[in-house]
């Protein structure tokens, strides 16, 4: 049966570890999504010498496996005398893997976007850039919401792979727990049951914000793009 | 009488097809100008060329005295100078219908807020839409957003509107409340090209009618000689279609 004593002796450090697994996707996530976002925008302009990096770098990110690219930038760097930590690693790894993703989805979202906003942007004397923060990415990113929240819960499960760099997170506790207490029932079924929640509470999110009526509230609320008063 | 476009010599292609043919155009300060003709003969390519949303590959436009294509810094004053009304409306549906006139002020002129917002309400006080100041875009009728949009331009202070097919998109029975704000502004000694198939519209408050067909220019009168005397055959073949 279910060991109580032992999952409470050693909820404490569950819990910081979940709070590192949420440092680790927090701090990757926001990257990713700057790198998202730029690389997105750059992925619909015409011309060769923008498009065909940003197609290597989605390419070579979506063929490799996450594991390898976290070993490539934690070991494999080091030889060109960039030195990091495991927790840089693993944060340049995660957040270079997602933003790939991440990037297609903006470009998506940008290429759904009808062409009269941007027509009527310029019309009016705002530059591109304007054009860019006021009116097109609040309308593209309220419409992509769904689709990066999914995006940023495989994110959470991939930090799991953090463990095999030390990283004090869910998955590297778990596996010390059980090998320290040959319980590996309640040691991995805790993280289990903890990894869930985190994704519950994040498609019940999407729920609640795709279900908004109000235009623009929604993604101006959570982005704070767009906010013109 | 202060000349506000001059196009000379203008060509564009999209790929083979050439769709203006050496336009040569001359608008000056009050005057309602109304290009008609046949679909596909470029005018609201031409219309969309006088502030460079279309690139055009041969010819200068001058507006406001300034060449357009010679620097960004041009394109951007003419920019900021005119107003452009669209067919299909191109409100911006993520806010509110003052934010939507405001915008350019605040961002493009960097105009106090207050002063902004003040600007606005009297803009669509003007176009009948008082009660509408905190609606989005979507909860609109076509003729509603239209007004709306043309108070967006107008916001700007322009010296030239551009209007592209502005009631082509609307019911019938909203294409008058549209209109009649555009005679308004006509009548206030706005400088105004249209795109229109709206011929009595034309009629009424036009100086100049130009007739374009096949991306070239066949007649460009005063309103009155337009229809009553047209010169070129395919003008008077047009007229008698649509009349």
């Amino acid at each position: 049966m279910l060991d109580m004593r032992l999952i409470s002796q050693y909820l404490p450090e569950f819990f910081e570890a979940l709070f590192e697994t949420l440092k680790v996707a927090a701090l990757s996530g926001v990257f990713a999504l700057i790198i998202g976002t730029v690389v997105g925008i750059i992925s619909t302009m015409k011309s060769k010498l923008a498009i065909i990096p940003v197609g290597i770098y989605t390419g070579f990110i979506r063929s490799t496996p996450l594991l390898v690219q976290l070993y490539f930038v934690h070991y494999g760097l080091p030889i060109t005398g960039i030195m990091l930590t495991s927790f840089q690693s693993a944060i340049i790894a995660f957040s270079l893997n997602s933003g790939a993703y991440i990037s297609e989805i903006v470009r998506g979202g940008l290429a759904s976007m009808d062409k009269g906003q941007s027509e009527a942007s310029r019309a009016l004397g705002l530059s591109w850039f304007q054009t860019m923060r006021l009116i097109i990415l609040p309308q593209v990113f309220k419409k992509i919401l769904p689709p990066l929240i999914s995006q940023f819960s495989y994110l959470i499960k991939d930090t799991s792979l953090a463990a095999v760099l030390v990283i004090p997170e869910l998955t590297y506790t778990a596996r010390k727990i059980a090998a320290r207490t040959y319980m590996p029932f309640e040691s991995f079924g805790v993280p289990m049951l903890m990894y869930f929640g985190i994704y519950l509470i994040l498609a019940l999110l999407s729920r609640f914000i795709s279900g908004k009526k109000e235009p623009g509230r929604s993604a101006r609320r959570w982005f704070g793009f767009g906010k013109v008063v | 009488m202060e000349r506000v476009v001059r196009i000379r010599g203008l060509h564009k292609s999209f790929g083979k097809l050439h769709v203006l043919k050496n336009i040569d155009l001359d608008v000056y300060e009050s005057d309602v100008l109304v290009l008609c003709g046949p679909s596909g003969a470029g005018k609201s390519t031409l219309l969309r060329c006088i502030n460079m949303l279309e690139h055009y590959h041969e010819g200068t436009i001058d507006v406001l005295g300034k060449d357009i294509k010679s620097s960004r810094a041009n394109l951007s004053y003419v920019r900021k100078n005119s107003g452009m009304v669209f067919q299909h409306f191109n409100l911006f549906p993520h806010i509110s219908v003052m934010d939507n006139v405001a915008l350019a002020p605040i961002h493009v002129k960097k105009i106090p807020k207050d002063q902004a917002y003040e600007k606005a309400k009297g803009l669509l006080d003007q176009v009948g839409l008082s009660a509408k100041y905190d609606a989005y875009p979507g909860q609109l009728s076509g003729g509603q957003k239209q007004r709306v949009a043309i108070a967006r331009a107008l916001a700007m202070d322009p010296k030239l509107m551009l209007f592209d097919e502005p009631t082509s998109a609307l019911d019938p029975e909203m294409i008058k409340e549209v209109l009649d704000v555009m005679i308004k502004l006509a009548l206030g000694g706005m400088t105004m090209i249209i795109v229109s198939h709206e011929m009595g519209f034309a009629r009424e408050v036009a100086n100049k009618i130009g007739f374009l067909d096949d991306g070239k220019i066949i007649e460009l009168t005063p309103k009155n000689e337009f229809f009553t005397n047209p010169r070129s055959e395919r003008t008077k073949e047009f007229l008698s279609k649509i009349l």
